[in-house]
């Protein structure tokens, strides 16, 4: 095969893998780490790892997926070396009764955010991971175990443990989804 | 690609996380990552992956790895140049670690402390083109290049002397990087850190001119905080403090002055040594 196939080849590859995510995997990047600052630094950082991987990822059987993976724990490194640094204040829904009625539920959905946004930083790589294929991309557990390199049963285990720690944090916290509006 | 239904014990939660985890993107962000998938494109055909034929490629992995691991570093520079240069944002770490990458010489500082001591080791280092090094600690002058140490000298008594072990170590380790950088600057504070990379501080960024750089290194008590200029993007202080034993680093970086090549020739220097005959 020379060159000049080679760079059609590319070009091709490209248009057909990574064209039809671009905005899932946008998307992907800003839900975990929100600011549009970071997001650009993990944007960057995604990019560079989907480069390195290329060979991998052209020949895997689902390499949309692969890439998602990839964006998901690029994102999530990214927040979690910074969270590292700068840890989120202690929650305010302890104080909530001393709010004011009429940003009491603004307050309130801010620290739930906060909330669940920090559990899931909590949670194991594998875990998140797994939560974010499953729960964002909708991608079936065969497809995330083939990307993520383990067995399905594992992968489903995975999601339960991460659901569970969510709902945990829901429960210790007493939330009221209803009582914010949601 | 197929994606599948979720059960309702996965849709209640992932309802929550909607409304927690907005992936609303500004037009200003979309730009910018449109920008680098656009570089990401364009150099794809360059990737190693393209290059090789493809039975060869798949017994090549190693020697394909370092190839796209050098190709990967100059493509992310154009994807950083894109997205920092043609914007007018925070620099981020990629871009400080190139931009100092880029420079062919600069002086910097080492300043070493211990919590429980009023005295501080202190020594100073110019880089120079082609890999020259020189070092002053008090009254000795270190030349070293990508080989080691060449001569060291102490001025105040005018004889060739053997250097400290510690500036022998700086000039080790410096030479055991292929390329002189950042991370080697941090490396040799930390070990091998090479997958960690500094977050920038928005906190703590008060002065509109400089950008902070954070790293925590995880399971330790160590930290390492920089600070860059937002312009020119280069480094200008560097600390690392280890909270456990009370040691800290302080490395200040200028690039005022790019010395001459005498600087760093030891022959120059040992001559200037010489007693002055009448």
């Amino acid at each position: 095969m020379n060159n000049g196939c080679h760079v059609k080849t590319a070009a091709s590859d490209y248009d057909s893998v990574i064209n039809p995510i671009k905005d899932r995997m946008k998307r992907s990047i800003i839900r975990i780490v929100q600011n549009p600052d970071d997001a650009a630094d993990a944007f960057q950082d995604a990019l560079f790892r989907v480069w390195m991987y290329w060979e991998r990822i052209i020949e895997h059987p689902n390499p949309q997926a692969y890439i998602l993976n990839i964006c998901v724990s690029s994102s999530y490194d990214f927040l979690r070396k910074k969270s590292s640094v700068l840890r989120l204040e202690n929650s305010l829904i302890a104080n909530s009764a001393h709010l004011p009625e009429s940003i009491a539920p603004l307050v309130m959905r801010n620290e739930i955010t906060r909330l669940i946004r920090q559990a899931i930083l909590d949670l194991p790589l594998k875990q998140a991971q797994a939560v974010f294929l499953r729960l964002f991309e909708e991608e079936p557990y065969d497809v995330i175990s083939k990307v993520m390199n383990c067995r399905e049963e594992t992968v489903r285990s995975h999601v339960s443990k991460g659901l569970s720690r969510l709902r945990q944090v829901l429960s210790d916290q007493k939330i009221s989804l209803a009582e914010v509006g949601w | 690609m197929v994606t599948s239904q979720l059960d309702p014990n996965e849709q209640s939660i992932k309802e929550l996380l909607d409304k927690t985890m907005s992936d609303d993107i500004s037009e200003e962000l979309d730009e910018r990552m449109e920008r680098a998938f656009g570089s990401f494109r364009e150099k794809l055909s360059e990737h190693p992956y393209y290059q090789s034929t493809s039975s060869f490629r798949r017994f090549q992995w190693f020697y394909g790895w370092n190839l796209t691991w050098s190709t990967g570093v100059a493509f992310l520079v154009l994807i950083f140049i894109s997205i920092s240069l043609l914007t007018n944002q925070s620099p981020t770490w990629a871009d400080v670690a190139q931009q100092f990458k880029s420079i062919s010489f600069f002086h910097a500082t080492f300043n070493i402390r211990k919590v429980d001591s009023p005295q501080a080791i202190q020594f100073e280092f110019w880089m120079g083109n082609g890999g020259k090094f020189r070092l002053q600690y008090g009254p000795q002058v270190v030349f070293a290049n990508q080989a080691g140490i060449t001569n060291a000298f102490d001025a105040s008594t005018r004889q060739s002397v053997e250097p400290p072990d510690f500036l022998k170590d700086v000039v080790n380790h410096i030479n055991s990087a292929d390329h002189f950088s950042l991370e080697t600057v941090l490396n040799s504070f930390t070990g091998n850190v090479s997958d960690l990379r500094p977050v920038p501080n928005r906190v703590e960024e008060v002065s509109n001119d400089i950008s902070i750089f954070d790293l925590q290194l995880e399971n330790t008590n160590e930290t390492i905080r920089i600070w860059a200029l937002r312009e020119s993007m280069l480094p200008i202080y560097l600390k690392f403090a280890n909270l456990e034993n009370g040691i800290s680093y302080n490395t200040f970086f200028s690039y005022q002055q790019e010395q001459p090549d005498t600087f760093f020739d030891a022959k120059s220097y040992e001559d200037s040594l010489s007693p002055v005959t009448m």
